[in-house]
């Protein structure tokens, strides 16, 4: 029972020190800042993981593994908390992604999001004009369609009330 | 064998860390950097079987003095720097410096050799007579706030007059109703209210990281711990509130008032047991007086004494970081 | 073999090195309040290295240890703890001082400043 206890938290380890491994080499090979975010967030979440899984299985059933799970909840809190907020600071900053679509063409200029309300504006909810235009623009253009289906409730209900 | 390979990584990886810092132009990296020797650095105490010390790293120099550095550098507002000036001279004596070091190091005993001279006259005594005279099991705790007493009043001490000064230059003035409103100091102050993720995260965390700093400062007797790293660690938990919803709404969670006077009272509580010790009879900071019970007496004094620490060094942390972060707000 | 025995003073001999080198050769008050905080690191690792024992494990005395176990030596780690604190307390201080010259001179190259300060 203790050595398959032992492989397990082995092969447990190994794995996690693999994606940990994978991990560190991803954020060196890889050209752009969004796809190195990609390979370290692997850290933390897969490597913790499998890691603290190896180490829970020595614990045994004494108050170590349930200290351990504590901090593997806590990490798995924070760790993807932090890389979401590095890589939402970094596209709203104006960082743009190197990206390539099929037919091999950049993605157009522009900025691909807007950015941050500056000090002293408050960030609104109000629709951009442009965006609000196109939807002008498409709901004058189905609306025509729908004039006459709307006519014939109205002549059945004017119908109902008569009878 | 495992350990000593180990170690020796880490310490390589704090000389690779100190490289870098000196060689980055860029003063974001750095503090970054020394956020990182900072862990590593508690790393390497854990290592050293030094687990109080390895706490109190990783929550100051690693935590709050991050934060103070990008506090400053939010107000500097100078990200690059200018090429070295002409630099042989620092060079050659930081060399000759490095060298005279290393010459002299060669004689030291190495690393963990029992029959070292340091662990000879003053360590056993404690070691012996902690369970007769304070009955504490955390030696150092005991070392801390009973036998070296005065040596922790005078670091109290310090830390609440370093509080001082930083109030005197960077102010403690609210802004006067009469140049900005309240509603546009709101406004005005930076949050990171629009973003969602870290705002609900950090806020369901907070109650956390403030009832492990309390759980941190009581047990600071029974394992590793103190006031040190309480004060630290409830300071964290402010200061992240703080960072998440913004300056003013930080104020309304711990007010100006209320952090002032946990730094003054934590000095007072310190103080003011040492005094009570006199009133009572023995010396200053002789906790066995007070009670019939001498254990009991120390064990009291220890209590009271952590937490005139823990109190200033929260109210000290907290004050300083809203005393930088107010600045920015024009 | 005994060099390996060493090698953590020959690391603090190097770390600071490299504080002084950053607090001397660097003009930017910040840098050089970084390498400051790199040079007492290097004297925490000092401290802590002279507490180490063979076989010792930190000093917490539990209720239940044999009687011979070996503990590390616990005073190292007091000067080191008020130390770490005293630390912080000097680097806030100092940004403190950095903000109000850069309000006062605009900048916080050290030279430009010992221009600025000829000049008048």
């Amino acid at each position: 029972m203790d050595l398959a206890l032992d492989i397990i938290s082995a092969v447990l380890l190994a794995a996690g020190t693999f994606f940990v491994f994978a991990g560190g080499v991803g954020v060196m090979r890889m050209p752009d800042f969004y796809t190195r975010m990609h390979a370290a967030s692997l850290t933390d979440t897969g490597g913790a993981a499998l890691i603290i899984a190896g180490l829970l299985l020595q614990g045994g059933l004494t108050l170590a593994p349930v200290k351990l799970l504590a901090i593997f909840l806590f990490l798995f809190l924070t760790s993807p908390t932090a890389s979401y907020a590095l890589v939402n600071a970094a596209l709203l900053s104006g960082l743009k992604p190197k990206a390539r679509n099929e037919t091999g063409l950049s993605l157009p200029e522009g900025d691909a999001v807007k950015p941050a309300p500056k000090l002293g504006e408050r960030g609104t909810n109000k629709p951009d004009e442009d965006i609000r235009k196109a939807a002008a623009k498409t709901v004058a253009k189905r609306t025509p369609a729908k004039k006459p289906a709307a006519k014939k409730p109205a002549a059945k209900k004017k119908a109902a009330k008569k009878s | 064998m495992m350990t000593i390979v180990f170690s020796l990584f880490l310490l390589t990886m704090l000389v690779l860390v100190a490289v870098a810092i000196l060689r980055t132009d860029n003063l974001f990296t750095a503090v970054m950097l020394s956020g990182i020797f900072s862990l590593l650095m508690a790393a390497n105490f854990f290592v050293l079987d030094a687990a109080d010390v390895a706490l109190t790293e990783a929550v100051i120099g690693a935590g709050i003095s991050t934060v103070l550095f990008l506090g400053a550098l939010a107000l500097t507002a100078e990200k690059d720097r200018s090429p070295p000036v002409g630099s042989w001279v620092p060079l050659i004596s930081a060399s000759a410096l490095g060298a005279v070091i290393i010459y002299g190091v060669l004689q030291a005993p190495r690393l963990g050799d029992p029959n070292a001279v340091v662990h000879n006259h003053v360590a056993p005594w404690y070691l012996e007579k902690t369970p007769e005279l304070i009955d504490v099991p955390n030696v150092v705790t005991a070392v801390l706030a009973s036998f070296r007493g005065y040596d922790t009043l005078g670091e109290v001490f310090v830390v609440f007059i370093a509080c001082m000064g930083v109030m005197a230059l960077l102010g403690r003035v609210r802004p006067r109703r009469d140049s900005i409103k309240l509603t546009e100091y709101e406004e005005r102050s930076r949050n990171l209210r629009h973003h969602l993720i870290p705002r609900i995260v950090g806020k369901m965390l907070v109650p956390f990281i403030v009832l492990f700093g309390l759980y941190v400062q009581f047990h600071g007797d029974f394992g590793p711990g103190g006031g040190f790293q309480a004060g630290g660690l409830i300071a964290a938990g402010v200061i992240l509130y703080s960072l998440l919803e913004g300056d003013w709404r930080g104020r309304e969670l711990v007010p100006e008032w209320f952090s002032s006077l946990l730094v003054a009272l934590g000095a007072l509580l310190y103080a003011g047991v040492g005094v009570a010790c006199m009133l009572k009879g023995g010396h200053f900071l002789n906790y066995s007086v007070l009670f019939e019970d001498p254990i009991k007496g120390q064990h009291v004094g220890i209590l009271l004494v952590e937490l005139g620490v823990g109190m200033t060094v929260t109210g000290v942390m907290i004050t300083v970081f809203h005393a930088f972060a107010r600045r920015g707000v024009r | 073999m005994e060099l390996l025995g060493l090698y953590n003073y020959f690391v603090f001999a190097v770390l600071l090195m490299v504080g002084l080198y950053c607090i001397l050769a660097r003009t930017n008050i910040i840098k050089s309040l970084i390498g400051l905080s790199i040079f007492q690191g290097a004297v925490f690792l000092l401290y802590i290295s002279m507490d180490k024992i063979d076989g010792g494990t930190g000093p917490i005395i539990l209720e239940g240890a044999p009687a011979d176990t070996i503990y590390a030596n616990p005073l190292p780690q007091v000067l080191i703890l008020t130390a770490i604190v005293v630390g912080i307390s000097t680097t806030a201080l100092g940004l403190a001082v950095a903000v109000r010259i850069r309000e006062a001179y605009g900048t916080i190259e050290e030279d430009k400043i010992q221009e600025m300060d000829r000049e008048q």
